[in-house]
């Protein structure tokens, strides 16, 4: 960094672990929208006596939340 | 509309909201006459208190009434819910933590404070202000009409809705007049315990009384409702509604300045991790109450709510009132008057930050006594409760779509605070985000459907391709951006350091 100039941007990962995280977000975050959620929206077979769209997304919003507490534990700063 | 246990349920909502009125009393007790206490509570917010302030405030009325009629009437496409949800507790930390390294370092107290100093532009300022203000007073609104219907059901149709919403609200501006952010926080801390509790127990209740368990409500849909098992609107809406949610409603002021009163960054990165699992997981319980009063409604089991009650948005109130004890449904209506004014609160008091401090003592150019910026700061609470009361009067449509509207417009935020906060190598320039903003924005007005209309726009213009007019006027603002920035003056090279170089040491370090 000189003269204010940022030589890294601070939109990309410097870490691996950076990275990871966000493949595995986006990943899960691209589970719960079209072109997926199209091919997954029908309410039968029904999955732990759920309807079988709203398990899928019930499915993905967990490991969303778990990427969340991972990340802060691993990965962000501070 | 008669309900005989009106009289107790009433008197439980009421007890409710003394209580909660003795909470902004004591905070009032402890306030400090200066403007960082009254707005930003000297930025000493701990986790905890910050945790519940923050779930407490995104949901609103919105998400213990809007989410229970949605549910209703369009089904399991609520669910869509959860991809917002994660969005916006996440960006606590990654938008949260640089607003707060940023806001302490420079005194910061709104959005604009921040954005008018890295553009280094008064108009901003003025504009970032406005736009603000503007896109809050409906959804300061929304939180008067959820307090309108909840009094009127729980009443019986004793209390009109108007007497409902002006009552309830007159009394959550009195305690954010009287004990500023302090108050606003420690009645949130309350309410969003008290809401998240309600909400499941009445959810599990109303499902196990009229169906024996939520599995059967599924199933009995299945048989007689199908369509509401499945997804039906177009995947662009969806997408559309999981960018506005999050990143526009933390866009608004009452979002964007809680993060400033964070003790330290520390608090905020855990707050990302775990306010996602509260912001989520209380819609669970909002759609088994939404989905029971689909399946009551067609086995014939209660009255159609919309023409019994003339809103979606009663669908929580109608199923209580007619399906449990009155004691049950007082205490579990005060948990939804609970997240109408622990939003409404803090909504008043953000618009009345904006007005005050970047209208009146920036571009006003005051050079004032503390006392009478939090004199000036309480007379805005007043005239915020008195807009949004009107508009609230003359029911400007359905929460869902008010609500969408307001995020639309903070959206358009989104591209001048990312060019402030995230360092990249292309810089975006004072000229472009100021026509970024009023672009985005006047298309946002013009392309969303209801304003749309009334503004004349032909049908087939509105909402195009199924996407919101809000992400419309979110593209075309991008755009504008990249374009102008490529031949306008860029901010100086000390105003870079003083924000990139700032964030760059404070996150990742000196060495880097």
């Amino acid at each position: 960094m000189s003269n204010g100039v940022i030589k890294k941007s601070h939109l990309i990962p410097r870490t691996t672990g950076g990275w990871i995280l966000l493949i595995y977000i986006l990943f899960c975050y691209l589970m719960t929208q079209w072109p997926v959620l199209k091919a997954v929206n029908k309410a039968v077979p029904f999955v732990l006596g759920m309807p079988f769209v709203y398990a899928w997304l019930t499915f993905w919003y967990i490991l969303l939340v778990i990427g969340a507490i991972l990340a802060a534990w691993k990965v962000w700063k501070p | 509309m008669e309900y005989a246990g009106w009289p107790i349920a009433l008197a439980i909502i009421i007890v409710y909201i003394i209580l909660v009125g003795i909470l902004g009393y004591f905070s009032f007790k402890k306030l400090q006459i200066n403007i960082e206490d009254y707005f930003l509570v000297s930025r000493t917010a701990g986790f905890l208190i910050l945790y519940f302030t923050i779930v407490a405030t995104y949901h609103s009325a919105y998400a213990l009434l809007t989410s229970c009629g949605v549910f209703y009437r369009v089904g399991v496409f609520f669910w869509a819910a959860g991809t917002w949800t994660f969005l916006t507790g996440i960006l606590t930390y990654l938008f949260g933590a640089r607003m707060w390294y940023l806001g302490k370092k420079y005194g910061y107290i709104t959005p604009a404070d921040l954005l008018a100093d890295y553009y280094e532009s008064d108009f901003l300022r003025g504009l970032v202000a406005i736009v603000l203000a503007i896109f809050l007073i409906p959804y300061m609104a929304v939180q008067a009409m959820g307090l309108g219907y909840i009094f009127n059901v729980a009443s019986g149709g004793h209390i009109p809705y108007i007497a409902g919403t002006w009552i309830l609200l007159f009394i959550v501006a009195l305690y954010s007049m009287a004990g500023g952010l302090r108050a606003v926080y420690w009645t949130d801390f309350l309410q969003g315990i008290w809401m998240f509790i309600a909400i499941w127990i009445a959810g599990i209740f109303v499902a196990v009384k009229l169906f024996g368990s939520v599995g059967n409500v599924f199933h009995t849909l299945l048989e007689v409702k199908p369509q509401l098992l499945s997804v039906h609107v177009p995947y662009t809406y969806w997408f559309s509604l999981g960018i506005i949610f999050s990143f526009g409603i933390v866009m608004q002021p009452h979002l964007w300045m809680r993060y400033y009163t964070a003790r330290d960054p520390h608090t905020l990165k855990w707050l990302g991790a775990t306010t996602p699992i509260y912001l989520i997981f209380i819609y669970v319980p909002a759609g088994f109450v939404g989905l029971t009063a689909a399946a009551a409604v067609a086995k014939g089991m209660i009255p159609e709510i919309i023409k019994t009650f003339g809103s979606q948005d009663a669908t929580l109130p109608a199923l209580l009132t007619r399906t449990a004890p009155a004691w049950f449904t007082g205490i579990f209506l005060a948990g939804a008057s609970a997240a109408a004014m622990s939003t409404a609160d803090s909504q008043m008091h953000a618009f009345s930050a904006v007005v005050t401090r970047d209208l009146y003592q920036k571009l006003g150019k005051k050079d004032v006594t503390q006392e009478t910026l939090v004199r000036q700061g309480r007379i805005w609470v007043f005239v915020s409760f008195l807009l949004a009361a009107i508009l609230a009067t003359f029911r400007p449509g359905i929460i869902f779509d008010i609500v969408a509207f307001s995020g639309a417009g903070a959206l358009q935020l989104l591209p001048a605070t990312l060019g402030a906060i995230y360092p990249f190598r292309f810089k975006f320039t004072r000229a472009a985000i100021i026509w970024g903003i009023i672009v985005g924005s006047i298309i946002t007005l013009l392309f969303t459907k209801g304003l749309g209309n009334k503004l004349g726009m032909p049908a087939h213009w509105l909402n195009p391709w199924g996407f919101h007019g809000g992400m419309i006027g979110l593209f075309v603002n991008f755009i504008v951006v990249f374009i102008l920035s490529a031949f306008t003056e860029k901010p100086s090279e000390e105003t870079i350091k003083k924000f990139h170089g700032y964030l760059e040491e404070m996150i990742y370090g000196k060495e880097s």
